[in-house]
């Protein structure tokens, strides 16, 4: 059984439909990237399925379990958390306190350093600027931090909307370098790009999206030599 | 043994002990001259001082929730009123202690809060809405006040002399009694808030605070966050309003619950900066002396304290943002930037 699995998820916002019928999985250890023009229903997608918008139908099924009546908060315990698009930091709170908030599950508070360290290692980045308020941060730094507080809470399965947005091209490598890296550790990775080339090359399954319905799935080396999908998200 | 240590609750605590803070220092001294200030003989105005300092005190409990949380509740009046009628109405009917009716104040405040909160947390009630909601229920208390014959209707209840009164029923013969009561309850209040500020409570209110979705989705349980904080800054209010019905001895549904409590109680705690430990009391002192000296020395404009007030917050805003404790807190980091190069 896969390990997230999605099936007929309609969204609305207040009767507006923005998300029909989409289906998808996702696989421990897996890259899964969705694609799609803006507005197709991406973000929406990852909000419904991490229990940020309640207005939703269908069913989200995740470690077995269905989803449809958990809180988010809930959710984030079971082991599916969202990195939601924007570099959404605290932005009063030091870096420190951010990941710690991403660790409030943590068993004890030795996990929780202990996750911590983790961070540190992967990002050296936010050590040296640990007491730094992270809204003084830069962008690619945000990012850093906001990936590294989804990890915090040693989650089976992560799910990051547009994690390249806005940054140089060294760090979007760096960001790809991470989600190959959070992979490695053997979760799943649902991934959010408008950088749709370099998504495919990390990715092993992709879904694209079109006004709010998957148009198109399959192995990411496969989709990439989708002649629609070169003219349309790769520009070849 | 092995499996006795694991199973044996881990340390919980999660944030660093932090060194007692600027603000804490000097709000021990302020607290302490306030307590001091009447033995030297000066009594001028003590009446006045004893109601800013209740107010200190029911503005930090409006803080906990108005500063850490970020919920903006314009409706603590509901709360200081169920304090001020408990206090009257178990002391005057039922002729037991005011303190028990400040106690059973405290349990009506906080269940309502927390009746508030759940349905706004169901319902997504957030922001202004939040403010006109909570605006709303101090409002429906006010009307059920003003109609219940219990509650004596718009006369409100009077709070009897009794002979050989004593500090248990919160009178007292010498007036500074009440004003160290008043001290105490304002010291009181500022220690919840800063336990709060500090507990794990406070750093998962200031995550929702940051942006509430994203710390949602991090594991931080909203809901039960805001309706225990709103629950415990309703408590703290109604203290307050017990304590101050029983000082004037009288409270009408229009002193309890009068939409100019509640903004009376917001606006000193964000004059003062709501973040902030000492920002309610200095709030409320700022506000009682202009409130005094614009009547005093302007009192053919009468209604001269409340445009002195709305410049004063106007200004606020715009060069501190953070509230009176924010110039505290900006000329304590300009000092100990001097104190770096030395
Ligand atoms: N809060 C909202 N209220 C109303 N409509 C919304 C809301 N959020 C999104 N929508 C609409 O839902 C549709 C899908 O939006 P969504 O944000 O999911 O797209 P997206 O694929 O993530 O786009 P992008 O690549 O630009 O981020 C859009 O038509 C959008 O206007
Ligand atoms: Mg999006």
């Amino acid at each position: 059984m896969p390990l997230l699995e999605v099936s007929a998820l309609r969204v609305s916002y207040g009767g507006v439909v923005a998300v029909h019928d989409v289906s998808l999985s996702v696989e421990r250890g897996e890259i899964v990237c969705l694609l799609g023009a803006n507005g197709a229903g991406k973000s929406s997608t990852l909000m419904a399925i991490s229990g940020v918008l309640p207005d939703r139908e269908g069913t989200v099924t995740f470690d077995g379990r269905e989803l449809a009546r958990v809180a988010s908060h809930e959710i984030a315990r079971l082991g599916l958390v969202q990195v939601p698009e924007g570099r959404r930091v605290f932005p009063e709170m030091t870096v420190a306190e951010n990941l710690q908030i991403g660790g409030i599950r943590a068993p004890s508070a030795q996990v929780r350093t202990q996750r911590m360290e983790r961070s540190y290692e992967m990002f050296p980045r936010l050590l040296e600027r640990r007491d730094q308020l992270a809204g003084s941060l830069s962008g690619g730094e945000q990012q850093m931090l906001a990936v590294a507080r989804a990890l915090m809470s040693d989650p089976a399965l992560v799910m990051l909307d547009e994690p390249s947005l806005g940054l140089s091209p060294a760090l979007v490598e760096a960001t790809f370098d991470t989600v190959r890296q959070v992979r490695e550790a053997g979760l799943g990775v649902l991934l959010v790009e408008q950088n749709a080339g370099e998504a495919l090359e990390v990715s092993d399954r992709a879904y694209v999206m079109e006004n709010g319905r998957v148009v198109l799935s399959g192995p990411a080396s496969q989709i990439r030599n989708d002649p629609q999908v070169k003219s349309a998200y790769l520009g070849l | 043994m092995t499996t006795q240590a694991t199973t044996s609750p881990a340390p919980r605590r999660v944030r660093p002990r932090r060194r007692p803070s600027l603000g804490i220092i000097v709000g021990i001294a302020v607290l302490a001259a306030l307590a001091l200030a009447p033995l030297t003989g000066s009594r001028h105005s003590l009446g006045i001082w004893t109601v800013a300092l209740i107010f200190a005190g029911v503005s930090s409990g409006w803080a906990i929730a108005g500063g850490l949380s970020g919920l903006i509740p314009l409706g603590h009046a509901a709360f200081f009123g169920i304090g001020g009628y408990a206090s009257a109405v178990v002391f005057a009917k039922y002729d037991l202690s005011p303190w028990l009716g400040i106690v059973v104040g405290m349990v009506i405040a906080a269940a309502l809060a927390w009746l508030m909160t759940v349905l706004a947390v169901r319902f997504k009630v957030r922001g202004p809405y939040f403010a006109l909601y909570t605006l709303a229920w101090a409002e429906m208390l006010r009307i059920l006040a003003s109609n219940l014959d219990y509650l004596g209707k718009t006369n409100g209840v009077l709070v009897p002399y009794k002979v050989d009164a004593g500090p248990a029923d919160l009178q007292f013969s010498d007036p500074r009694g009440f004003y160290l009561v008043a001290v105490g309850y304002a010291a009181l209040a500022m220690i919840v808030f800063l336990l709060v500020k500090r507990s794990p409570l406070g750093w998962r209110l200031s995550a929702i605070r940051g942006d509430e979705p994203t710390a949602a989705a991090s594991g931080v349980d909203v809901a039960r966050s805001l309706t225990r904080t709103m629950a415990l800054s309703a408590a703290m209010t109604a203290i307050g309003g017990g304590l101050y019905a029983q000082y004037i001895q009288y409270i009408d549904p229009e002193l309890a619950f009068n939409v100019s409590v509640s903004i009376d109680i917001a606006v000193r705690a964000i004059l003062g900066g709501a973040v902030l430990v000492l920002g309610p009391l200095l709030g409320s002192v700022a506000m009682t002396s202009v409130t005094e000296l614009t009547q005093k020395y302007m009192d053919a404009l009468p209604s001269a304290s409340l445009l002195v007030l709305g410049l004063a917050i106007i200004a606020l805003a715009h060069w501190f943002p953070t509230g009176i404790g924010g110039l505290g807190v900006r000329l304590k980091r300009i000092w100990s930037r001097r104190s770096d190069r030395v």
